[in-house]
């Protein structure tokens, strides 16, 4: 059995940091042009620079979405930006057009992967961009492990299968409903989610009498429970959704993914529940398996609920630690006072509980609590501590 | 500009060819997506010979999304149509396209990927591919389908009139949602309508076997673009589902009688009420570099 790539989204550089830290083998960015989840996006050229630093430090690949659908004016500058991208050496480029991959064929020697945006589902589909010159493809998210694995017997190509966060409801790429209602264009990142809206549904003209609206909403994704399969199929790389995300939810899932791909592929002994646990400290909506474990049915459908349940338990992260004074500086991400237990959330392993004795701010001013956004406090920790370790209440 | 007419039922053939259709697009059972009938493949062979003795053209849909089981069915009806001399192909899935390749007959397929084909960039790829020609995505303005038009290198055409579908999944939202609630909706002749709260428009959807489909409120008219897009544009489709059967041979009469030379102005008035302009006069507000 091979090990996959576990593959997580960044939306910005701190996002890119804590993924690797947390154990992502590779992240993918968007650029500021040219990608889906354009208001995701914080990366410049200049700062896709440094995430590429940042990951080959790391001995991790880093790799830029240019996934629109473009329209006739959307290729300005574009040859220059590959040029560029190469020349900064990211790993590959994540498309969906067929024009945008002649494009980076023609003038790079860039890596490129079809984007899910394409939602291949067969062989011949595969063998198609394959021909073309791309070197792994983005199944579509409608695809059972049964036709994951006929698949993969008739494909020698590099394989990457969604297995967390949000999944759209519509084919991808095949959706309009957001240019229809909002004029925002799905397929060049300014989709506005009109799928998780709540409707009244309509028979013979009549409203259907309902306490609870229509809604085409899906659950998210979450696929623990099927990761051995898939590692035993054979897909090379498993990608989590999200680049809009919170840190605390990049390094909560990527951890609990992390932690069962290496245990799988070590062949320990493992309950499935435990990673399930892992993932419900972060934010989330409710999840299912998708289609993974076959055909959808109400059970992968989501009602009347259009938010994410929020947690409060992320109260900080490290930036620093004194190991002379073993002190850690913490940012605060949510409110906490001296007295409240937590837990230390490394790559490694979750450590605790402890209570919150002192709090000093970096003027050396004994507080009770921390109540001001990103505000830095001294937190005294024996635990060596490194930075982007992370504090939650229990 | 020819007419291409979606089939809505077999005894239609004659009399939408006499309307003035020049090719009869088919959908057949098991590969196409949002037909009205969908015809078993020997009823399929049946029609062309019905076609080609009126002296018209014959598409067929293989429109769907392929799942790998499907692919020895539609390579069973590929070889059986192109032996038989269909005129077209319809296709969205690549696959269509190895298959095709593999038989030596690409210049038979019409690329129709309903949203991806909405640049020149990208319809000149496949045009380079030697496939008879590419169908413009229907979400672009008038303006970006000219630009692609005047710079294709081969035949392009637009789903010109009908009901645009804006959204398909392979969930079965209608069942799962009558689950939820305990009200039975299954597949349903009649399609149900969805109304968002802060909209007032009641969007056709509909759950058959390859899923859930929704779609605009009101079918597409081009009346009042014809006169613009008939010398750039090759074919003007006329998709027919969800539209009444009673209204199809008087809306091809139409876009034949304004091809022939008639005045326009009183079909644009006709149908202005009852239909709308598409995306012909709009614009996505998110472009490049816009990160509202």
């Amino acid at each position: 059995m091979m090990k996959p790539e576990l593959l997580a989204p960044a939306g910005d550089l701190e996002k890119l940091a804590v993924a690797l830290h947390y154990g992502a083998d590779a992240v993918y960015i968007g650029g500021r042009e040219f990608s889906l989840r354009a208001r995701a996006s914080n990366f410049d050229l200049e700062s896709i620079e440094e995430a590429v630093k940042i990951a080959h430090q790391h001995q991790k690949k880093l790799y830029v979405t240019t996934n629109i659908i473009p329209r006739n004016d959307d290729f300005e500058g574009f040859i220059d930006y590959i040029k560029t991208l190469e020349s900064i050496e990211v790993d590959a480029l994540i498309c969906a057009s067929p024009s945008v991959v002649s494009l980076i064929k023609q003038h790079t020697n860039l890596e490129v992967h079809l984007s899910t945006q394409q939602s291949v589902t067969n062989a011949l589909a595969i063998n198609f961009w394959q021909s073309e010159g791309i070197q792994r493809i983005v199944l579509a998210r409608e695809l059972t492990l049964n036709e994951l694995k006929v698949l993969r017997q008739h494909t020698d190509i590099e394989l990457e299968v969604f297995i967390h966060g949000g999944m759209c409801v519509a084919y991808s790429g095949r959706c309009v409903l957001s240019n229809v209602m909002t004029d925002r264009d799905a397929n060049r990142g300014g989709c506005a989610h009109s799928c998780r809206w709540n409707y009244t549904l309509f028979k013979k003209h009549k409203p259907l009498e309902s306490s609870t609206p229509f809604s085409m909403s899906s659950k998210d994704l979450q696929s623990i429970q099927h990761i051995e399969t898939l590692m035993k199929i054979g897909i090379e790389s498993l990608k989590i959704e999200g680049r809009m995300k919170s840190i605390h939810y990049i390094a909560t899932v990527v951890n609990a993914y992390r932690h069962l791909i290496d245990a799988i592929f070590n062949k320990n002994q493992i309950d499935l529940n435990h990673y399930i646990k892992l993932i419900t400290k972060a934010e989330n909506r409710f999840t299912s398996d998708g289609f993974l474990g076959g055909m959808t049915s109400v059970k992968q459908q989501l009602y009347n609920q259009r938010n994410e349940q929020p947690t409060q338990a992320f109260i900080g992260f490290v930036k620093d630690y004194e190991e002379q004074t073993q002190r850690a500086l913490i940012e605060q991400r949510n409110y906490f006072e001296v007295g409240d237990q937590y837990e230390i959330f490394t790559p490694e392993q979750t450590y605790g509980p402890y209570t919150i004795a002192s709090l000093e701010t970096l003027a050396g001013h004994q507080v009770t609590v921390a109540r001001h956004p990103q505000e830095l406090l001294w937190l005294h920790v024996s635990r060596p501590l490194r930075a982007f370790d992370m504090i939650r209440k229990v | 500009m020819k007419l291409a007419v979606t089939l809505p039922h077999q005894n239609s053939v004659e009399t939408l060819a006499n309307a003035g259709a020049d090719i009869l697009i088919v959908g057949i059972s098991g590969a196409s997506l949002r037909t009205q009938t969908l015809f078993k493949l020997e009823d399929v062979i049946a029609l062309i010979d019905r076609v080609k003795i009126i002296k018209k053209s014959i598409w067929v849909k293989l429109d769907a999304l392929f799942y790998d089981v499907d692919l020895p069915y539609l390579t069973k009806i590929i070889e059986k149509l192109s032996m038989k001399k269909v005129d077209g192909f319809i296709f969205i899935d690549p696959a269509v396209y190895k298959i095709a390749q593999s038989l030596n007959m690409t210049e038979k397929l019409i690329y129709a990927p309903t949203t991806y084909l909405t640049s020149y960039q990208d319809e000149s790829f496949w045009q380079e591919k030697n496939i008879q020609g590419t169908i413009i995505s229907p979400v672009v303005s008038l303006e970006e389908m000219l630009k692609i038009a005047h710079e294709s290198q081969g035949k392009t055409g637009i789903i010109g009139h009908g009901f645009i579908n804006m959204f398909h999944s392979r969930r079965r939202l209608l069942e799962s949602y009558g689950n939820h609630i305990n009200q039975p909706l299954s597949d349903e002749s009649a399609p149900l309508y969805i109304e968002e709260a802060l909209r007032d428009e009641k969007y056709p959807i509909i759950q058959d076997q390859t899923g859930t489909h929704v779609f605009k409120e009101k079918p597409l008219a081009s009346f009042k673009v014809i006169n613009d897009i008939k010398n750039l544009i090759d074919w003007l489709i006329v998709d027919t589902y969800l539209i009444a059967p009673k209204d199809v041979k008087s809306i091809v009469a139409d876009y034949k009688a304004v091809l022939m030379g008639e005045d326009v102005n009183g079909l644009i008035k006709r149908y202005e009420n009852s239909h709308d302009d598409g995306f012909y006069y709009r614009q996505s507000v998110l472009k490049k570099g816009d990160t509202s």
